[in-house]
């Protein structure tokens, strides 16, 4: 009888054992494609195992690869519902760590900084000290990507005085240009917010057509041309006054642009460290 | 007797082994789960893996199946032609309502299923109004009331002349606008149109022959402009509602899943 008990025992094991080795096949050729740059079978391979998975034993990881997969293809929305899935499967706190951090990277992407502000608190909250310094990271490349140079400067700062984004950062707010300023200079002699700019050819057409307006606006009114005068101001002076103080505004805008692109391009290609 | 047990182990082993994760059985039931989770691009990866180790009808139809839904018509159509058994009569409905989709409806051929007669009979009440078939034989009760009401809400919208809308604003200008549904244009132009002329008629009245000339030709501009505008406007309201039925018909169409019936090894729990 004892034997018999036994045998079963034995079988029932052996059954259990061989089904989770299987399991743990299908989570190696996942893990074996995506390494390989094969996604759409690892995403397929993490669905088979999500699916056989009955005890959910390895969904979490499998949910995370998954996660991984559709991020490098390009998947951004279904990568962070893979990991919101892979975040649910698991009690380890360093895993859920992990994952939260892979969906502010993913939030940093898709430039939906405040879902990545709010991951970010998140972790403030739930983590002590010891991973504050990536946090800080994070939350330093989230305000990069929020065109926010002068926070994401500061946010570096607490991990080192010295870190190289935090200079970085600093370099590219000090060359970018105010709107305000360019916009006020503008309107005190136009043209001059374009020129601010490095629009020079603008900022001299603009300051142009403001003085040939304005030079034939005080000749109407002088002579007694009420008519005329206000025909010029109103249709054409004041057109132009105020065409030049949005084109100012527009030509910063632009310029602001252009070293924003200039910094990514820099911290996509040539920035050694770790990037979303 | 442990050599029996050993033994006994080591079949079970490689009996399970033998039948593992990847074995036809658990493919389709992999494949089968994909499809009813709507993840048709996955379904299709699986059941053409399946297709290529153990075909049969059945997954034919799925795999065509999975290719419908997936919007991929051509490929779904391939599929569905070459099922010749039991299931032919429903591949064939399939089929022609692919052929409704991807062709053009007006050079729909001669249908041989009911759903292709549906489609058909569907397609020329909703481009002429009146169908050649009498729709109560083809049509359920059900779906003829639904058909009825939705020909009702959305034939209720008339076209607009473009030649009305055209008189009606060389006669009062900004008339031809409200015509078209654009009244807070309408407006405007009425109103732009007799300030410019009312200046026009003053500086006149005045002697200031100049600006007569400078507020006429502004006011004649703006007059004809608007009857211009006016003629674009009901062009537009004609092309929008003429969009509208057309999404909506296919919409309707979409909701009652082309008159296609799910066969019951495909529908999900």
């Amino acid at each position: 009888m004892q034997i018999k008990l036994l045998f079963i025992l034995i079988l029932l094991t052996s059954v259990r054992l061989n089904g989770q080795l299987h399991l743990h096949e299908i989570l190696l050729k996942a893990s074996q494609f995506y390494h390989a740059e094969k996604y759409f079978e690892a995403i397929t391979e993490c669905k088979r195992l999500i699916y056989f998975d009955s005890e959910k034993l390895h969904s979490s990881t499998a949910y995370e690869i998954m996660g991984d997969s559709y991020k490098e293809a390009g998947f951004l929305s279904e990568a962070v519902q893979s990991y919101n899935q892979a975040e649910i499967f698991t009690f380890d706190k360093e895993v859920i760590y992990n994952i939260k951090i892979k969906k502010i990277k993913l939030n940093i992407l898709r430039r939906t900084t405040s879902n990545a502000h709010r991951l970010l608190n998140e972790l403030d909250s739930l983590f002590d000290y010891t991973k504050s310094e990536e946090v800080h990271y994070w939350r330093g490349w989230t305000y990069i990507f929020e065109d926010n140079w002068r926070f994401a400067s500061l946010e570096f700062a607490k991990i080192n005085s010295l870190h190289e984004l935090k200079n970085f950062c600093e370099k590219v707010d000090n060359e970018k240009y105010s709107v305000t300023f360019a916009k006020t200079i503008s309107a005190i002699l136009p043209g001059s917010g374009q020129i601010y700019s490095g629009n020079y050819l603008n900022g001299i057409i603009s300051l142009g057509w403001n003085v040939l307006w304005g030079y034939l606006s005080i000749k109407a009114f002088n002579a007694d041309r009420i008519f005329d005068g206000v025909m010029i101001t109103s249709l054409l002076w004041l057109r132009f006054y105020n065409g030049n103080i949005s084109n100012s505004k527009k030509s910063v805008i632009e310029k602001n642009q252009e070293i924003t692109n200039n910094a990514l391009y820099y911290l996509q290609n040539q920035y050694k460290g770790k990037k979303p | 007797m442990y050599r029996t047990i050993l033994l006994l182990i080591f079949v079970s082993i490689k009996l399970l082994s033998q039948e593992g994760y990847y074995s036809v059985s658990s493919r389709i039931s992999f494949a089968d789960y994909l499809l009813c989770n709507r993840d048709y691009e996955f379904a299709i990866n699986e059941y053409n893996q399946i297709d290529k180790l153990e075909s049969n009808d059945t997954i034919k139809f799925k795999l065509a199946f999975s290719y419908f839904k997936n919007g991929e018509f051509e490929s779904a159509k391939i599929h569905f032609d070459k099922i010749n058994n039991i299931l032919s009569v429903q591949s064939k409905e399939y089929s022609e309502a692919i052929k409704f989709l991807i062709n053009e409806p007006e050079n729909y051929l001669t249908p041989q299923t009911i759903v292709g007669k549906k489609l058909v009979a569907l397609n020329s009440l909703y481009q002429t109004n009146k169908s050649e078939d009498d729709l109560s034989t083809i049509f359920t009760k059900d779906d003829f009331i639904e058909i009825d009401g939705w020909l009702n809400s959305h034939n209720r919208i008339n076209e607009k002349s473009i030649l009305l809308a055209g008189i009606y604003s060389s006669l009062l200008p900004g008339l031809g606008k409200i015509y078209s549904g654009q009244t807070g244009d309408g407006i405007t132009a009425f109103v732009v149109t007799s300030l410019l002329s009312y200046l026009s008629y003053d500086n006149f009245k005045n002697n200031h022959d100049f600006r007569g000339y400078l507020f006429g030709s502004l006011a004649g501009l703006f007059y004809a402009g608007n009857i211009y505008g006016s003629v674009v406007s009901a062009h537009q309201f004609n092309l929008k509602v003429k969009l509208d039925r057309e999404d909506g018909f296919f919409s309707f169409l979409k909701l009652k899943n082309y008159f296609l019936t799910e066969p019951s090894f495909i529908q999900c729990r």
